[in-house]
């Protein structure tokens, strides 16, 4: 097989795919039209394949919520699970509200450019420029869908330019309206996502809250609350939607029914300082493990608010820290995450050195590993408006740890054994212990996946081995014994080259594998169920069909097999007497008499590829006779 | 960090709206592969439900994807499709007309469309199973190379070679196939 005419196949099957064709192909490349044309056409009876019936819609809805279900089971820790007592616990982390005025105080955490294009949104928004398909489309948007956001922000920025503040209130108790019922809705369609909602708590029934008499949230265990859940007050609300319900993730509740636009205008610091008094802050973390933070998977769930102007899969969390308890009011922070990694100096209370630079380390951070002096520590930072370096994330290399071995995922051919343990596996060494899993019949020619670990730049040993096929590249035969040994047999079909029937001999390799049923006889017929592998074709299955000897009966019936019995065959692994002077082929087909008229039992599936040319399909046959073979 | 790692990442920590993200993505076009390999919807629907909880439980144990999210799904989808098989080749099941011929529901169109594509789907049966992966994925899914490469493992060459091969003999098995009905 030629490179090159692999390469304009597949210029031409581009070609085709861009809407060429056949016949433009077939001009381009007139030297190779022949092989072309066939295999092109190919291409339309492989492209049938295409027809589909679609998913039932309520199959992909089902298997969906039966999904998200089984997630909700795998991570318990981490999806809430409701129906238990509401518990006023740590500050939340910062609503939409706070955000907001982050946004127009010391910062919104997020990327400079998103704030640009706020700014920019804004004022296109402001002159009446930005009223466009987009902003158009996105007015029937729901939370869980991609224009959502920009519906959001649409209503932020007209609540931000709207100046006369008894309009402003009216219009953000509008939003507050509309997002509440738009969260309704895109909840009852099973829509997934996570919100900030605004409403006054007008029942607190066991776990449930109404906002506003008719939406329901429930509040789980993991809900963080900061207020007094009591009717009547506003309340500001991270909700996500989980198997058709609201889960809260963070409640904030106010004195009173400030709204929205209130709070906004209000210059002081956010509404959760106001409300209510910040903890105590823990002491920062120290060397013993369990005074250490660990990690929550806040600021994960955090990092896909869609509350942002452009999704992004950027970890937010190294952004969205609130100001550390060492902080002084009025710090800042600036953009960006900064990342240093370097032995650590010293462990002070509230700070450490990494690399002779000072880290501040807040309740906030978050450390993995075990600190220790000396040892090697990635830190990822936020750097303050006064300079100074708030780690956000520490990361503490283990001493002396030997490098993890690496993981290797090996899918192939097998293609031979060597010796005990080692197999060779689409051309790589695999070796295979007692403690290697095998799931299937591991033998020569099957597919298999290999999951392992490396061992040597050349070999892997392997954890798994899973036999996805036993035999990768199957190849029947239908035809006679030429010659048979112990180690290899030559059977002879009759095959078609160039329109003429010729006789062509190809030799079966014979091992531990090969089932060989009733012994065979020069010039019996056989069917050979062989496995290929590069140019040899290993036999699985050998049916020789049974020579008669007596008057045959009306039916056939295959006995039990005898065991393998084989006349040695002279050792040579090489093909014996190779005919090299074909003799011109004759007009007419060469007619191979059948030894028999018994109908083939083979007890598999019609198997209508024998090797029509040889090396057609991949290689040559191993022993050739290219010249017709007179009739037996 | 890449985006793919970032991915992981997050719906390892359990981000209900990026695995939702995930299932939406990625459903319907898991479906049709398995649906151009079987042939059969409820079967199709069925194992495409078992793709996605395969591939939850393997990025609990960190075991997802690598590189390619959408490749390690189809390698899935795959696997359970070569199982499945594997497993029904143990008992006998309808032949696949016969199937056809009891769903009475749709129109004449779409099931002589279907046996068209049944025909070649049990022409395909004769490849090899790299062969059939590259002439499904790149016929029917309309996969690049590049793509078709990374869900098999295997370089861009390789992925041109076995196309051709793939194309011979189905080209040769639907040959055979025809001589025979004429």
């Amino acid at each position: 097989m030629s490179s090159d005419f692999v390469d304009i196949l597949d210029e031409c099957l581009d070609r085709l795919r861009a809407g060429d064709s056949i016949e433009a192909c077939l001009t381009r490349y007139p030297g190779y039209a022949d092989e072309l044309e066939p295999l092109l056409e190919t291409v339309h009876f492989a492209q049938a394949l295409r027809a589909t019936e679609p998913p039932r819609p309520e199959a992909l809805a089902r298997e969906r919520n039966l999904f998200l279900t089984e997630a909700a089971r795998l991570w318990p820790q981490e999806a809430a699970l409701p129906a238990a007592p509401v518990r006023p616990v740590q500050p939340p982390q910062p609503t939409l509200l706070e955000r907001i005025q982050e946004f127009f105080t010391v910062g919104w955490p997020v990327p400079a450019w998103a704030r640009a294009a706020v700014v920019v949104v804004a004022v296109l928004l402001v002159f009446g420029a930005i009223s466009g398909v987009a902003v158009q489309a996105s007015e029937t948007s729901l939370p869980g869908e991609s224009l959502y956001t920009l519906k959001q922000l649409t209503r932020q920025l007209q609540l931000l330019a709207t100046l006369d503040p008894v309009e402003r209130e009216e219009k953000a108790k509008q939003f507050q309206a509309a997002e509440r019922q738009e969260v309704q809705q895109a909840t009852e369609r099973g829509r997934v996502f996570r919100e900030d909602i605004t409403g006054v708590i007008t029942d607190v029934r066991g776990d449930t809250l109404v906002l506003e008499g008719d939406l329901l949230v429930t509040v789980a265990p993991s809900t963080l609350i900061t207020g007094e859940l009591e009717r009547g007050h506003l309340a500001i609300l991270q909700v996500r939607s989980e198997g058709g319900r609201l889960i809260a993730e963070n409640v904030h509740v106010g004195a009173g029914t400030q709204s929205l636009a209130a709070l906004v205008n209000t210059p002081t610091p956010t509404v959760a300082a106001s409300a209510t008094p910040m903890p105590t802050p823990t002491q920062a973390p120290t060397n013993t493990a369990t005074e250490r933070p660990t990690r929550t998977p806040q600021p994960t769930r955090r990092a896909t608010s869609t509350r942002e102007p452009t999704k992004t899969y950027t970890p937010k969390p190294t952004f969205t820290s609130t100001l550390p308890p060492t902080a002084t009011p009025g710090v800042g922070f600036e953009l960006g995450v900064y990342e240093l990694a370097g032995p650590i100096d010293a462990i002070r209370s509230g700070s450490w050195v990494v690399n002779g630079v000072e880290i501040l380390v807040t309740s906030n951070t978050i450390i993995n590993g075990e600190p220790a002096v000396g040892r090697r520590a990635h830190v990822r930072a936020n750097r303050r408006s006064d300079g100074k370096l708030v780690a956000v994330e520490i990361s503490v290399e283990k001493a002396d740890t030997p490098e993890p071995p690496e993981e290797v995922q090996l899918s192939g051919v097998v293609e031979k054994r060597e010796g005990d343990d080692v197999w060779i596996i689409a051309g790589t060494k695999v070796r295979v212990d007692g403690d290697t899993h095998v799931d299937g019949d591991l033998k020569i020619g099957a597919f298999v996946d290999v999951d392992g670990v490396r061992e040597s730049s050349s070999t892997i040993r392997a954890l798994k081995i899973t036999v996805v096929e036993v035999c990768a590249d199957p190849v029947p035969f239908q035809g006679r014994i030429v010659s048979f040994g112990s180690n290899a047999w030559v059977i002879e079909i009759e095959t078609i080259v160039d329109g003429e029937t010729v006789l062509v001999q190809y030799r079966i390799l014979i091992d531990s594998d090969t089932t060989i049923e009733n012994s065979p006889v020069e010039g019996a017929d056989v069917q050979v169920d062989t496995c290929r592998i590069g140019d040899e074709y290993h036999a699985r299955f050998i049916y020789v069909v049974p020579t008669p000897t007596v008057p045959p009966t009306s039916t056939f019936t295959p006995t039990v097999p005898p065991p393998v019995s084989v006349t040695p065959e002279p050792p040579t692994n090489t093909p014996t007497a190779v005919t090299t002077t074909p003799e011109p082929p004759t007009s007419t087909p060469t007619v191979k008499p059948s030894p028999t008229n018994t109908p083939v039992p083979i007890p598999r599936t019609p198997t209508p590829t024998p090797p029509t040319q040889p090396g057609s399909n991949g290689g040559p046959p191993v022993l050739v006779t290219a010249s017709p073979m007179p009739g037996a | 960090m890449s985006e793919t790692q970032v991915r992981f990442e997050q719906a390892g920590q359990y981000d209900p709206v990026v695995l939702a993200e995930i299932y939406d993505e990625y459903s319907v076009k898991i479906y049709n592969y398995i649906y151009h390999k079987t042939g059969d919807r409820s079967l199709a629907e069925d194992l495409m439900a078992d793709v996605f909880l395969r591939a939850l439980e393997a990025i609990q144990d960190d075991k997802g994807w690598t590189s390619s999210l959408q490749g390690w799904l189809y390698r899935i989808a795959h696997n359970l499709v070569v199982d499945h098989y594997r497993r029904q080749s143990k008992r006998e099941g309808p032949p696949l007309n016969e199937r056809i011929a009891a769903t009475d529901d749709r129109s004449v169109k779409i099931a002589e469309r279907i046996l068209s594509g049944a025909k070649v789907r049990s022409a395909l049966e004769h490849l090899t199973e790299e062969q059939q992966q590259v002439i499904v994925l790149k016929f029917a899914e309309d996969l690049s190379n590049r793509e078709v490469a990374e869900i098999l493992g295997k370089t861009e060459g390789a992925v041109k070679a076995l196309q051709h091969r793939g194309l011979a003999a189905l080209r040769r098995v639907l040959n055979v196939e025809e001589e025979r009905q004429v």
